[in-house]
């Protein structure tokens, strides 16, 4: 293109569709997928044979968003007595329960984000009075949800310790683990639930994804990661979760994977964040036993940080494919009749 | 007294296009010395300030109907044979919506049944495209007006970035903005990644929206997953002004494969951020982008995704299509669109009676 401003478009466009018939032609493979997506299509989409299996296949908030969906414009019918009987559901629906909601939702808002304020306000009170940091609730930490960016000696420790890829970072923050880890040629990609942190990753285009990071590990695909990464908000999370998250980290780790994870350890918070935080989080120690439990070689790498003062790194025993599988023979066996 | 202007709309709610639209016109008239009067099927506690269709007497010197959908305001102004100036935002034909929600279907097919019945009451259309007037003029009404739809750009257009440039040979962000629904497709463009996952195997799909029906959010997530690309979509729902802003800086190209749109008003924002636009040639999609962006008249998955990696890979292309974007976008500007909306209602809101 000479000039920018020279763009014939619908000479380009008819260009760009001879390349794509080209590309069928040459590529028997595109063909092919083309067929496969229509096929896949008509198998989801209502008219298709499977799409009552699809809608019970969503995750339970995807069910609850369309059990509630309800459409106001639906006409509300002729008969008189149907008819004040579907008006004074309507009008109890989108008048009064939904309004309430829809307020009380707003008000929790508000009181959420002044509590916030007033919580950041006494930091930099605190701050600007000369009291020790570590003495008090960290700047932008909030009740205990926001840990901060990994620091530069983590990063680059990771970095070192990550195997072979895809590697998947879950909680990326502003995506310096992910930037690192992609420096050595590794591919990667994060994903980090607040949007706001992955918005000034993305802008450095670096690979984030928003969203939840145990859905975002569910929806890929089995055996797909060579490593996978856990930091940031995961030091926030209860037990049961995180015992959640290794089997499926572990489910989608190839066999010669490798899982490592890099936050701190409860014993280091202080009064305040310990308080807030019981029960969240585990110990480096605690993360080793689990993913041993899990079938995985662990080790603690000493890490000179001082929040972060170990990482630990969860390598496939040799032993757990015999492992997984004699479990595996086992639950075909219970489910025999 | 009665006031010069009613506009009827079902119900006016924030962040909506029609109640934005509604607003503006409202401003509008007011000030230029009008006394303009909402009026709505449902009131909020936000809009106290509407009166019900059922204290409508129809007495306003002109009354505006905003039709987009079958609704109680139509049925009362075809009850009550009262003349009005028919704003019409087009209406999704039902057959999009009968196998995944019979109740829209049922709606949007009585919407266009009150528009055959409505159009013997117009006194003039006003249509926010050629598209939409055309229809119009199919159901025997004469005066119509072309004035598109009116919204403030303002926040959610950023300076375009200039030295945005560069796309990384394996990957390029793929933008949608709209309801995620049948007739918007975006099942093609999850499609269209699959194949375009081939040239570029970092690519990725942002869809942002909410579902609107729902179920057909899950079988787009069921194909994603199918197709082994659930990773690289990202299910974006319904965001802040703000955060749409921020999608459109961040993103490398708009798509869209939508088969039916009355207007587009993504298409438009898209381009005044400067973001290139690749589009299926359906409705008023072509009118819209007005030749600045590409136009297919196949959205066949590799065609869309040979389109999406052309443009991803030529950076005087995209430089070109941004700047041409830019410029079309303008004539959707506010000040543009109030004074083409002026025009449509002037004789009519002046006339003494």
């Amino acid at each position: 293109m000479s000039r920018p401003e020279s763009v014939d478009t619908k000479r380009v466009s008819a260009d760009f569709e001879a390349e794509a018939d080209n590309r069928r032609r040459q590529d028997s493979e595109i063909a092919l997928l083309e067929l496969e997506i229509e096929q896949a299509w008509a198998d989801l989409s209502p008219s298709g044979n499977s799409f009552d299996a699809v809608s019970h296949d969503g995750h339970l908030l995807d069910q609850t968003a369309s059990l509630a969906a309800l459409d106001p414009q639906v006409p509300i019918g002729s008969r008189r007595g149907l008819r004040g009987i579907k008006w004074a559901i309507r009008k109890l629906t989108y008048w009064y329960v939904r309004f309430l909601t829809d307020q009380f939702n707003l008000f929790a808002g508000v009181l959420i984000r002044h509590l916030r304020n007033l919580e950041a306000r006494m930091g930099r009170l605190e701050a600007a009075a000369g009291l020790p940091i570590d003495q008090s609730v960290p700047a932008g930490l909030g009740l205990l949800d926001d840990p901060p960016e990994p620091a530069p000696e983590v990063v680059a420790q990771v970095a070192g310790l990550a195997g072979s890829g895809p590697c998947l970072v879950l909680s990326a923050g502003q995506g310096a683990l992910v930037e690192a880890i992609g420096d050595r040629g590794i591919p990667t990609h994060g994903v980090e639930q607040d949007p706001d942190r992955a918005f000034t990753g993305l802008s450095r285009r670096i690979g984030i994804r928003t969203g939840d990071m145990l859905a975002h590990l569910v929806g890929s695909e089995d055996g797909e990661f060579g490593t996978i990464v856990l930091a940031g908000m995961v030091e926030t999370l209860p037990l049961k979760d995180l015992i959640g998250m290794i089997n499926q980290a572990s489910l989608k780790l190839k066999s010669t994977g490798r899982i490592i994870v890099a936050v701190a350890d409860p014993a280091t918070r202080g009064q305040v964040e310990s308080e807030l935080g019981s029960g969240l989080g585990i110990s480096p120690i605690t993360w080793r036993h689990l993913l041993e439990h899990a079938g995985f070689d662990a080790r603690l790498e000493p890490c000179a940080n001082s929040r972060i003062s170990q990482i630990v790194v969860a390598h496939r025993s040799a032993n757990s494919s015999d492992r997984s599988s004699a479990n595996s023979s086992n639950d075909s066996e219970s489910r025999e009749p | 007294m009665s006031p010069a202007v009613d506009i009827l709309i079902p119900q006016m709610a924030s962040a909506d296009a029609t109640s934005n639209h509604t607003r503006l016109i409202q401003e509008m008239l007011e000030e230029k010395g009008f006394e303009v009067r909402i009026v709505v099927e449902r009131r909020t506690r936000a809009d106290s300030s509407t009166i019900p269709i059922e204290k409508w007497k129809g007495d306003a010197r002109v009354s505006i109907l905003q039709h987009s959908i079958g609704s109680e305001v139509a049925q009362s102004v075809i009850r009550n044979k009262s003349p009005i100036v028919l704003n019409y935002h087009n209406i999704t034909p039902a057959s999009y919506f009968q196998a995944w929600q019979p109740e829209l279907a049922r709606s949007v097919e009585r919407g266009r049944q009150q528009l055959s019945q409505l159009a013997s009451l117009t006194r003039r259309g006003i249509a926010d495209s050629e598209f939409n007037a055309q229809e119009l003029k199919g159901l025997g009404i004469d005066d119509v007006v072309v004035s598109p739809v009116l919204w403030q750009l303002g926040g959610r257009v950023g300076q375009p970035e200039q030295d945005k440039s560069e796309v990384s040979k394996e990957g390029g962000t793929v933008l949608f903005v709209g309801r995620l629904a049948p007739n918007k497709c975006q099942h093609d463009l999850i499609a269209a990644l699959a194949v375009l996952s081939r040239f570029r195997p970092q690519s990725r799909l942002v869809l942002v929206g909410d579902a609107s029906p729902p179920q057909y959010l899950l079988s787009l997530k069921g194909l994603a997953r199918r197709l082994g690309v659930y990773g690289r979509v990202v299910f974006a729902g319904k965001v802040s002004d703000k955060d749409l802003l921020r999608w459109y800086q961040l993103s490398d190209v708009l798509a869209c494969a939508s088969e039916h749109e009355g207007f587009g008003v993504p298409l438009v924002e898209a381009m005044a951020n400067g973001l290139p636009v690749v589009a299926y040639d359906a409705a008023a999609v072509a009118e819209t982008v007005d030749g600045a962006g590409i136009v297919l008249s196949d959205k066949r998955p590799a065609t869309m995704a040979t389109a999406l990696d052309r443009v991803l890979d030529d950076e005087q292309l995209r430089i070109g299509l941004r700047d041409r974007g830019i410029k079309a976008a303008q004539r959707f500007d506010i000040s543009v669109t109030r004074e083409q909306m002026w025009i449509a209602l002037k004789d009519l809101v002046e006339a003494r009676v």
